[in-house]
């Protein structure tokens, strides 16, 4: 049954209309939201580190795609002998952009390739400038208490956002700007494409992010957010492995804002406000459970599936009720937000703390193994970072050599 | 016996109270110091600035000929110079032996690229833990091994302090108030452990304590500081029959 409506849908060569078109729209953006929700429930529900700029994580990846992903586009097919209008001065790249791309547009139609390699790239340079700007942001505020910090990243998301609204060569200022559609290859409805491939990275960095949790990262990152001082007192660098949680939940992070780029097919600062991308992943944590992954999962599912069915029903709701209903969804998140904090403080699926899956402390612990208790550890230092990489593997060399 | 700990000429200003007054002293490797003195002579605050989280205003820590005197705290941990809390201050929603995991230097699974691969590190954890337990089990901590420490009791949170001093590879080790709010019998039970620590792996102590009773029996040499400055020092007996150090506790 599944597979004859998954079939029909990706063979239709009409457009979705109806329910399957609500289906498609929620599992867009669920897609688009879980991937911000579970990088935040990274940050927050287990590093303690509350990161009030999502947006500005996300914004990167629409910026990448437009600034860079586009222009490479537009080289690429001015190479290929595509005849297209002048983009290079400011005012030719924002006001030429819609006739540009449509006639990529028709070049790209017959290169299905060419655009998943243009997708894969997007994504490879959104991980790569996504941990560059988690880098800068945490350059001010990665050594401050959690209410500076969360303070400072609001107004960098701000902050950016006025960068993308004033620079036109980014993302074409107030009017944005159009996007080479990287699925013109395919006849049917594009956006099932693009919402299965959204699922798809969606699943995926909601397993990488569960998996690291439930490792001795994980561990040690609820540890510094229970203790700071005492996780620095026995030789960790907590500033340092703050930061890596940053930049590595901001690179994940950015490949939202590139999904939507390219689900848009436009990119303009507006789309990437401090409420969505910020607060409604917070709701989305916060009504799931902070430090579950489970919860944050089933809290992204409601809240999404909620919000766009109200969005998408707006003219059947407001007869319904009495008062005005252009900012429902607005109110209910404050609403929803207020709920959980009086009848669930710890959510719908609180964080129950449990072991490592996958090791068997009980029988390690019970088990009549002579260590030798008395030898301090001879290497000290880092196994963070680049260099504890390459001490573990050639360890392991070592080892294998013997 | 070298010389592992040396301070030299320590200067810490809270404004114009100058907390430490120009402390010099040093410890020698394998020995139990103790430092005393009254509430508010600037114990404490000599910790933190060996410690690194203050950085003194004037002179020199070095520990092992090297000059930490404003390394970050983390780096003088790796050094093997460890400190524990006046308050005990453990990771309150993870179990005993997580709390024990935690401090353990060389993990392969703490590397935020190889924690992504399980492979990678389930060696090292699996050495990790029998490390752990064996460390609780020399303890007399290893029944509330699986206990939140939030459940654990003021005396076990004190030995889960010392324990964790030791998985994160001390060598020598800070203890403040080790037997502070501690019943008697549990705090000859600590000293005890200090002692087998110092005579089987040659663990350096300097132990800040006020309970002098239970405190000065076990202590090679004191210290006793007052308003920021050392008053004197030497064996228990002379170092409490000094009458500079009576007239500091009980005032003239």
């Amino acid at each position: 049954m599944i597979q004859e409506i998954a079939l029909g849908l990706l063979t239709s060569s009409v457009a979705v209309e109806g329910t399957s078109r609500l289906i498609v729209d929620i599992a867009m953006y669920f897609g688009l939201f879980v991937i911000v929700a579970m990088a935040l429930n990274f940050q927050y529900g287990n590093a303690g580190i509350p990161n009030m700029g999502c947006a500005v994580q996300v914004i990167i990846g629409g910026f990448t795609v437009s600034a860079i992903t586009t222009r490479l586009i537009f080289t690429l097919a001015g190479n290929a002998g595509v005849e297209i209008l002048p983009w290079t001065s400011d005012y030719d790249w924002v006001y030429n952009s819609p006739v540009n791309v449509n006639i990529v547009n028709s070049w790209l139609s017959g290169k299905p390739l060419f655009c998943i390699s243009m997708l894969l790239f997007t994504i490879a340079i959104n991980l790569v400038l996504g941990a560059v700007i988690g880098w800068l942001i945490s350059l001010p505020a990665i050594r401050l208490r959690a209410t500076y910090l969360m303070i400072v990243l609001i107004t960098m998301a701000d902050a950016s956002q006025i960068f993308g609204r004033n620079i036109t060569w980014i993302s074409g200022g107030t009017l944005g700007l159009f996007i080479p559609d990287i699925f013109k290859w395919y006849s049917g409805d594009r956006t099932i494409v693009m919402a299965i491939i959204t699922l798809l990275i969606g699943l995926i960095s909601f397993f990488i992010f569960r998996t690291m949790l439930n490792s001795p990262y994980g561990r040690l990152m609820r540890a510094i957010r229970e203790n700071e001082v005492t996780v620095g007192s026995v030789g960790k660098n907590v500033t340092g492995i703050r930061r890596n949680i940053l930049m590595f939940a901001s690179g994940i992070t950015a490949i939202s804002g590139a999904l939507i780029g390219f689900y848009f097919s436009y990119v303009v600062e507006a789309n990437y406000q401090r409420a969505l991308w910020t607060y409604w992943p917070w709701l989305m944590l916060i009504l799931g459970g902070p430090g579950n992954n489970a919860g944050t999962f089933l809290g992204c599912a409601l809240v999404t599936a909620l919000r766009r069915i109200i969005i998408v029903n707006k003219w059947f709701l407001q007869e319904v009720f009495f008062f005005p209903i252009a900012y429902f969804e607005q109110i209910l998140l404050g609403v929803l937000l207020i709920a959980v904090i009086i009848f669930r403080p710890n959510g719908i699926i609180p964080e129950k703390l449990l072991y490592i899956p996958g090791v068997n402390y009980r029988k390690l612990v019970d088990e009549e193994v002579v260590v030798d208790w008395r030898s301090a550890s001879k290497s000290r230092g880092a196994s963070s970072g680049i260099s504890g990489i390459f001490r573990t593997l050639g360890g392991k060399k070592e080892e294998a050599g013997d | 016996m070298s010389e592992v700990l040396k301070i030299d000429n320590v200067y810490k200003y809270f404004g114009k109270f100058a907390a430490n007054d120009g402390v010099s002293f040093s410890l020698k490797e394998g020995g139990i110091y103790l430092l005393v003195g009254p509430n508010g002579c600037g114990k404490s605050t000599l910790v933190n600035c060996i410690s690194g989280i203050y950085v003194p205003e004037e002179g020199h820590v070095y520990y092992r000929e090297a000059d930490i005197t404003s390394e970050d705290m983390y780096k003088i941990a790796r050094r093997g110079l460890v400190r524990t809390f006046q308050i005990a201050s453990p990771f309150l929603s993870l179990t005993t032996l997580e709390n024990m995991l935690v401090a353990l230097p060389e993990n392969a699974g703490e590397n935020i690229a190889l924690s992504m691969f399980k492979p990678t590190w389930v060696d090292s954890e699996i050495n990790a833990v029998r490390r752990a337990s064996e460390l609780l089990k020399v303890l007399g901590l290893r029944h509330v091994w699986n206990k939140p420490a939030n459940t654990l009791s003021g005396g076990e949170l004190k030995l889960l302090e010392i324990g964790r001093a030791l998985m994160s590879g001390a060598e020598t080790i800070l203890l403040d108030e080790p037997v502070g709010s501690i019943d008697p019998v549990l705090c000859h039970q600590i000293f005890s452990h200090v002692l087998r620590l110092r005579d089987e792996i040659g663990i350096t102590f300097l132990v800040i304590e006020h309970r002098l009773e239970v405190a000065a029996q076990y202590a090679d040499h004191v210290f006793a500081m007052d308003r920021g400055k050392l008053v004197t020092e030497g064996t228990a007996e002379e170092v409490f029959e000094d009458e500079r150090v009576i007239k500091a506790y009980l005032g003239e």
